[in-house]
């Protein structure tokens, strides 16, 4: 069989395991990687004995790459997209889709001009405690929807050190799409209303100008209604790298799900419980939930079908965060356009 | 015995039994009468503790023995019985919510400060031993200042379909549940003004049984410093490990304390799971031991008329964003 040649732009976290699973995966074959900074291409790119480049025109041009990962920060997915989309080859974008609803559109847009595949990589819905839930749901065992409560933060660390680019970002668009994907994707509603109140003041004093936390209320189709809660300013003592739990209500029953707790706790220098299921390196290879979508995406393009989480996911998505933002700064109710 | 403090509980449903006992219990209190609408039930309970018991307020109030009051009869209906003691110069302990308008709240708190008497609204949460931990931490300043709160209380369905079955259709979770966790916020987190609020609900199971109140709400209150969402629902399934779904987080600039409600240390597996409680003697008594010594010590009470019409005036407030759709400015 015929390996589907990729490339991976943007060498950040994501970008490094879009690059092992692709080097994993039997029906892929990663041909060359791409970063605005030379050293970071270069590294990944000998690690798996492929091509870099610091241009995305030339990952562009290339006629024999037929699909590209989107790892660049959130913010910059919107040029290369349309590049990658233009020259025809099928792109999985790192969640989220883009941090405008313009920008999104427009990617949404030359994508179907395009006829090409676009999915984004909302990973969680490969996650197994998300997987159990789902279909807990569509067995009817928790009744129809009624409430939910939804939150991921993450430790000050993460804004501080972990991302050059928290202040082009925040914990609206870098958290915000995990739950907010995931919520509408559990209770099979459409957002229609949002109102939601944030405070700033801790990361602007420390030169990131973004929100420490926000709420958020969403009205969904039915009348459900989910609050969704997230924060970058969580004590560095958090023992996990996320706080993330989950309740949903139904008119029969309840799930909850705490998602930073997966069975293991170490008291070593500090009090941890370490994040094992999405990504863990050992025997060679790479365990966990992380890779599913990227081989999925890849399964997708060699049976020619059409891959779960769309740009009209990504782009649903990037509708309700920018309606949030719009409420906070308004003070008043948001309605979803459709 | 002639040192002993007179005292009488109207409404002696499940809560009000609370008082009964604590009253009991009291080496402090003689616990002279109780009163109730039905008379079957005033006379239990009456015999079972052994004190008089009538079906006619009026007793009560001209009773020169009693000088302590607990209300705790249904959530709507306490203002009269609150008036009619506090004229009649009785301290008064009123189950919470303090009342369910903040008219009714301004009236009571108006008519205890004209006849000097002391009232306090029964917030027993603020005795919930890890309720005292966090605040004596956020005091502290252990966690910094408080920048956002989720705070969750629900009941499971037998509640309003079995407990409070004869008047649950006239409360909701929003007048039963919410003041205890709007109490402890505003308590928590220093008392801030409220500017805005905004809230959700659905209504279905509970009133295709008959009830017609909402199954769940969730609120965003917008305080001075602090963003806040308070949830509550009636809907719990039975197989939820305890009666309650307590939990409040509180994320501050410097911190972050968790108060987890219903989990006291011990986990029965039986033909079901469950967690039950095991610090009700503390969380449910000593806030009336608290309001005896307060009345014998001339101490004002922490959970005063004014924090009671606090928590009405938010609720009153989470009501009207749900009949009307929109975001309520508070003033």
């Amino acid at each position: 069989m015929r390996k589907i040649k990729v490339a991976v732009v943007g060498t950040g976290i994501m970008g490094k395991i879009h690059a092992q699973s692709y080097a994993e995966s039997g029906k892929a074959k990663l041909i060359c990687v791409c970063d605005l900074v030379e050293e970071k291409a270069k590294e990944l790119a000998d690690k798996f004995n492929c091509r870099y480049t610091t241009k995305i025109e030339e990952i562009a041009s290339d006629s024999k790459i037929k699909a590209v990962s989107i790892t660049t920060p959130d913010f910059a997915h919107r040029e290369t997209a349309l590049q990658m989309i233009e020259a025809g080859k099928d792109v999985l974008i790192e969640k989220p889709l883009a941090t405008s609803v313009k920008d999104a559109q427009d990617i949404v847009n030359a994508a179907k001009k395009k006829g090409i595949k676009l999915m984004i990589d909302f990973q969680n819905r490969w996650n197994p405690l998300l997987i159990q839930t789902k279909q807990t749901i569509e067995k009817g065992e928790v009744g129809s929807p009624v409430m939910g409560y939804a939150r991921l933060s993450n430790p000050l660390s993460v804004p501080l050190k972990m991302l050059s680019w928290a202040s082009k970002s925040g914990p609206e668009w870098f958290l915000f799409p995990h739950t907010i994907d995931l919520v509408r994707w559990l209770i099979n509603k459409e957002p229609e209303e949002v109102y939601a109140t944030g405070k700033k003041g801790i990361l602007k004093e420390r030169g990131i100008d973004v929100y420490d936390a926000i709420q958020a209320l969403v009205k969904f189709e039915d009348g459900v209604f989910v609050t969704f809660e997230t924060s970058w300013i969580l004590p560095d003592s958090w023992p996990s790298l996320i706080d993330f739990e989950l309740m949903l209500l139904g008119s029969r029953g309840r799930i909850g799900i705490k998602a930073d707790e997966q069975g293991i706790d170490i008291s070593a220098d500090k009090f941890s419980r370490p994040f094992i299921s999405g990504f863990q390196y050992a025997y060679g290879k790479n365990f966990g939930f992380f890779k599913e979508p990227i081989i999925h995406f890849i399964d997708c393009l060699c049976e020619n079908e059409e891959p779960m989480c769309s740009g009209e996911d990504g782009l649903i998505v990037t509708k309700v965060i920018e309606a949030i933002v719009r409420s906070i700064k308004g003070e008043k109710v948001i309605k979803i356009e459709r | 015995m002639e040192n002993k403090i007179g005292a009488a509980v109207i409404g002696v449903g499940r809560y009000g039994e609370t008082h009964v006992r604590a009253y009991k219990k009291s080496p402090l209190v003689k616990l002279v009468a109780i009163w109730s609408r039905s008379e079957e039930r005033a006379k239990k309970i009456g015999e079972k503790y052994n004190c008089e018991y009538t079906t006619n307020l009026e007793k009560i109030a001209q009773d020169k023995r009693v000088k302590i009051v607990s209300i705790a009869t249904p959530d709507f209906a306490h203002t009269m019985p609150a008036i009619k003691m506090l004229r009649a110069g009785k301290h008064v302990l009123i189950e919470k919510p303090m009342a369910m308008s903040v008219d009714k709240c301004k009236k009571i708190l108006k008519i205890s400060r004209e006849n000097n008497l002391k009232l306090m609204v029964n917030f027993h949460n603020r005795w919930y031993p890890p309720v005292v931990e966090a605040k004596r931490r956020l005091d502290r300043g252990e966690i910094g200042k408080v920048v956002a709160v989720y705070a969750r209380l629900s009941d499971r369905v037998e509640v309003p379909t079995q407990w409070l079955l004869s008047w649950a259709s006239k409360s909701g979770p929003q007048w039963f549940l919410f003041p205890h966790i709007i109490d402890l916020v505003n308590w928590l987190t220093g008392k801030q003004k409220v500017r805005r609020v905004y809230a959700l609900g659905k209504k279905e199971v509970l009133e295709k049984r008959g009830i017609d109140t909402y199954d769940a709400v969730q609120a965003q209150v917008e305080f001075e410093e602090t963003i806040a969402v308070f949830e509550s629902s009636w809907i719990l399934p039975s197989s939820w490990r305890n009666l309650i779904d307590f939990k409040i987080d509180l994320v501050g600039s410097q911190g972050k304390i968790e108060i987890v409600g219903d989990k006291e240390g011990i986990n029965i597996v039986t033909e079901k799971y469950e967690t039950p409680f095991v610090l009700d003697p503390i969380t449910e008594e000593e806030p009336i031991n608290y309001f005896i010594d307060c009345i014998l010590n001339d101490k004002e009470p922490i959970c005063s008329g004014k924090d009671g019409l606090e928590v009405t005036k938010i609720i009153e407030a989470i009501v009207k964003s749900l009949d009307k759709g929109c975001v309520v400015e508070v003033i």
